[in-house]
């Protein structure tokens, strides 16, 4: 509090204030009782970035509706903010309250992308706080983190104290309560760490470690006496009852996602063998069609928006989409709400429910056929056809878009030059099909535009692909090359991601504990906001992975079926040897089909959680007779 | 029915731009669930027209919108309606029912008057602020470079964009200025042109600012914009 008038008398010397002011609408400052447990949630990026992101949405309501507990946010200062509150000595502080990091219980901090690590190191530093976690002192708040990319935290294991593994909303609140508890006890931090280590899900790193050979290999992971070997991710059982919030905070500045978000469903079973979440979200679980309804309601009550999003990993695939749908647009358009949809399968379909939603204004439509041949999206498993394809992309024009953005990855296994080379051909034919319906509709039609947008393939864990080798420097600028030489004309645009960038992620994904010391060089060398292209420099990696004598190379490489994974400490339900059969598959151009629709494959995840898919329109089999 | 509704942005919402300021009253008035018109058009949004845009980081205490709802509600009940959706630093203090075809207020709005709290080195008498503002008034012309964004300085002469200076209050001076398609001071802009002929004027935070509000100059008179005069038919 005692910051507040510095920070308003100040804020206007920088860009945005609005992002550090807070005061939105449905924000919740409770009172500071000295009883109740203080816990600040922290995104590692700007504010409008974390104000889209759903997971800590769902986190500070959950936390707030306990009576003895409450939540207030803080987001990664810009860096002229940075610099401001450097000179003015203010530290990181929250949104609601205006108290400083040190005052809080607990620092829980939301892992979305390996890019944010130093805004994490920087956050910390904000706060006052020692990076390394054996730094610390008892008194300092405990750091947690948890969200996507915790399946493999080991390059910051050792700045955080203890991570949760899976989905917050099953456990959250019971370990929060335990720590109270421990604490109110005047246990020691290792102590009640110690004891927070026999929960589900909570995995104390400080409690595990790793043992390296003369190469550089791991030998073996290994745990403190008395711990679980590895820790299980946890699920939500029942998607349909778990708490789920309606009264969103509503930004002032604009976000990413100004709009009622709605997750539809929860995980993907079409198997697409490079895909993180889809592994690591398993198995699906859908919201039913009357809760979303009143979920829709209630939040457009609370918040003003004029939109409501339905999100999933794959929208359509939600097995009463179209139902779902018409009752939305039923219900909501004559009060002017616009509903959009978010990942777009590429079929027919998809396009069919677009064009409900979508009746008035046709803006772009995305579609991520992923690969160039249909070949190289056999062997990822994408289980989509040619056909498939061009007839959505017929039926999009055909239905007033004139503006379709195409996904590819390069980088691939297995891919060569053809898969390359079937990319821009797929663009052409795609431009050339609606050049070809524009000329003979007789409605007016804007100029076709296709973008293309490649990024390069990052081997993720817990993936088929996670012994996969990156693509080195030189392969994928002669890709980029390529493709920008062959996509190229007023009808198209072409965008790539930073090959450097790229690959510096690649090593972050599916790094080691050995890293921790060259995240801290980078960001003692100026490392901020390196998922942003214009704050990215590379020269500050390469001198911080010389300084710890850490080759990057030898994390992108081939790794051995026989390996032993730094991230195998935990444990996301999916046997190694189901990944690796589909490696296989995956050279051999098998495919396997979604099992909402087809037989078990054994990935073991519904056996190994005593959970069940969650289906509302049944089984797909069932829905089509 | 057609309003026109008068509110205070205070201090929390000091760094809300004016955009993010109509977009929050649409939000407003959807969360109160009031009938507003909407445009038409292939994206139909609530008719509502503000009046001249509030700089970021400055407080007023009192902007103007028009709002058009599809009902005939009494004034107090709107103003009750709106109060009850909106954050506490967003006030809605008066609400006039006006004919559907008025001047809108962004062209009849040409005045604002801010009244700024001033630090001194050395401490004034209320006889010496007043001998300042007068030699301050009385130049013949009060030029200040004009920083703007994207495009080069330009000078210019605010004696003519300042209608009328008081002192107010000990350490407490008020400018009525030019605001709208006439022209633009900005308070930070008064600021230099007065640390400029009197240095003993510390620079002011943008908390010792207030914009009393926003006027209709009527020959030496300031008029609120719903004053019977500008909402006659």
């Amino acid at each position: 509090m005692q910051f507040k008038k510095k920070i308003i008398e100040n804020l206007y010397k920088i860009s945005s204030p609005e992002r550090y002011t807070g005061n939105e609408w449905n924000s919740i400052n409770k009172e500071w009782d000295p009883e109740s447990l203080k816990v600040a949630l922290a995104f590692p990026d700007v504010y409008e970035i974390g104000m889209s992101h759903l997971g800590l949405k769902i986190l500070y309501h959950l936390i707030n509706r306990e009576e003895n507990m409450l939540a207030e946010r803080v987001y990664a200062p810009w860096q002229d903010m940075e610099e401001l509150m450097k000179e003015e000595e203010i530290p990181l502080y929250t949104l609601e309250s205006y108290h400083e990091i040190k005052d809080f219980d607990i620092l829980g901090f939301t892992l979305q992308y390996e890019m944010s690590y130093t805004n994490i190191l920087n956050m910390l530093d904000l706060s006052g706080l020692a990076l390394y976690a054996s730094e610390r002192e008892d008194a300092d708040p405990l750091i947690i983190a948890g969200g996507s990319t915790v399946f493999n935290s080991e390059p910051i294991a050792d700045f955080i104290d203890l991570f949760f593994v899976g989905e917050a909303e099953s456990l959250i609140i019971e370990l929060l309560n335990e720590y109270q508890n421990l604490k109110a006890e005047a246990l020691s931090k290792d102590e009640i760490l110690k004891k927070l280590n026999k929960m589900p899900g909570v995995y104390v790193p400080s409690l595990y470690g790793e043992e390296y050979g003369n190469n550089g290999e791991i030998l073996a992971l290994n745990s403190a006496e008395g711990e679980k070997a590895r820790v299980k991710k946890q699920v939500v059982k029942k998607l349909d009852r778990a708490f789920y919030p309606t009264d969103f905070i509503v930004p002032y500045r604009d976000t990413v996602h100004e709009r009622v978000v709605l997750e539809i469903s929860r995980g993907c079973t079409r198997s697409c063998r490079f895909c993180a979440a889809g592994m690591a979200y398993r198995p699906v679980r859908e919201r039913s069609v009357e809760r979303l309804l009143d979920l829709a309601e209630k939040a457009l009550k609370s918040t003003g928006y004029d939109e409501i999003s339905l999100t999933s990993l794959s929208t359509v695939d939600y097995t009463d989409a179209k139902n779902l749908i018409q009752k939305m647009t039923e219900r909501f358009s004559d009060r002017m709400i616009s509903i959009s949809l978010s990942s777009l399968r590429v079929d027919k379909f998809s396009v069919e429910l677009a064009e409900e939603v979508n009746k008035v204004r046709k803006t772009g439509l995305t579609f991520a056929p992923e690969a160039g041949t249909q070949r190289l999206r056999d062997v990822i498993n994408k289980n989509i056809s040619e056909e498939d394809i061009y007839s959505a992309a017929r039926s999009a024009f055909e239905n007033g878009w004139s503006k379709i953005k195409l996904y590819f990855m390069i980088g691939l296994p297995t891919e060569t030059m053809e898969d390359v080379r079937g990319i821009a051909e797929m663009a052409q034919k795609i431009r050339d099909l609606g050049q070809e319906i524009r000329r003979n509709t007789k409605q007016r039609m804007r100029r076709i535009e296709v973008s293309v947008s490649v990024s390069t393939f990052v081997p993720k864990v817990f993936t088929p692909f996670q012994w996969h080798q990156m693509d080195d420097i030189e392969t994928i600028i002669k890709k980029h090359d390529y493709l920008r030489d062959n996509i190229k004309g007023r009808s198209f645009s072409f965008s790539w991601n930073d090959p450097e960038l790229s690959r510096l992620e690649g090593v972050l994904a599916r790094g080691d504990r050995r890293l921790a010391d060259v995240i801290v060089s980078a960001w003692e060398k100026g490392s901020r906001f390196e998922g942003w292209h214009e704050c990215f420099k590379p020269r500050i990696w390469g001198e911080a992975f010389r300084e710890n004598e850490i080759e990057p190379e030898e994390y992108l490489r081939e790794r051995g079926a026989e390996e032993i994974f730094s991230w195998e400490k935990l444990d996301i339900g999916i046997p190694k040897t189901f990944l690796l059969k589909e490696y296989k598959n995956a050279r051999q151009e098998v495919l396997i089909d979604d099992c909402r629709t087809a037989e078990c494959h054994g990935c073991a995840v519904c056996g190994n959680f005593e959970v069940d898919l969650e289906l509302v329109g049944g089984r797909r089999d069932e829905l089509q007779n | 029915m057609n309003y026109r509704i008068k509110f205070a942005k205070l201090e929390d919402l000091m760094y809300i731009s004016h955009l993010e300021v109509i977009k929050t009253l649409r939000r407003i008035i959807r969360r109160a669930e009031l009938p507003a018109a909407f445009s038409q058009g292939y994206n139909p949004r609530i008719n509502l027209a503000i009046g001249p845009p509030l700089a970021v980081g400055l407080i007023s205490k009192g902007e103007y919108f028009d709002l058009e709802l599809e009902v005939d509600l009494e004034p107090e009940q709107l103003l009750a309606d709106l109060n009850s959706a909106s954050p506490e630093d967003l006030r809605f203090l008066e609400a006039v029912k006006i004919p559907a075809d008025i001047r809108s207020l962004s062209s009849l709005v040409d005045t604002a008057i801010y009244t700024i709290n001033f630090n001194y080195r050395e401490a004034k008498s209320l006889e010496e602020e007043k001998k300042m503002l007068e030699e301050f008034m009385n130049q013949e012309e009060i030029m200040i470079v004009r920083h703007r964004r994207k495009k080069s300085d330009r000078k210019i002469d605010l004696k003519e964009r300042i209608f009328a200076a008081k002192i107010k209050a000990k350490n407490k001076w008020e400018f009525a200025v030019v605001t709208g398609s006439r022209g633009n001071v900005r308070p930070e802009e008064l600021n230099r042109a007065l640390r400029e002929k009197h240095p003993e004027i510390k620079e002011f935070s943008p908390l010792q600012v207030v914009r009393e509000g926003v006027f209709v100059k009527d020959e030496e008179k300031f008029k609120p914009p719903y004053t019977e005069k500008f909402i006659g038919s």
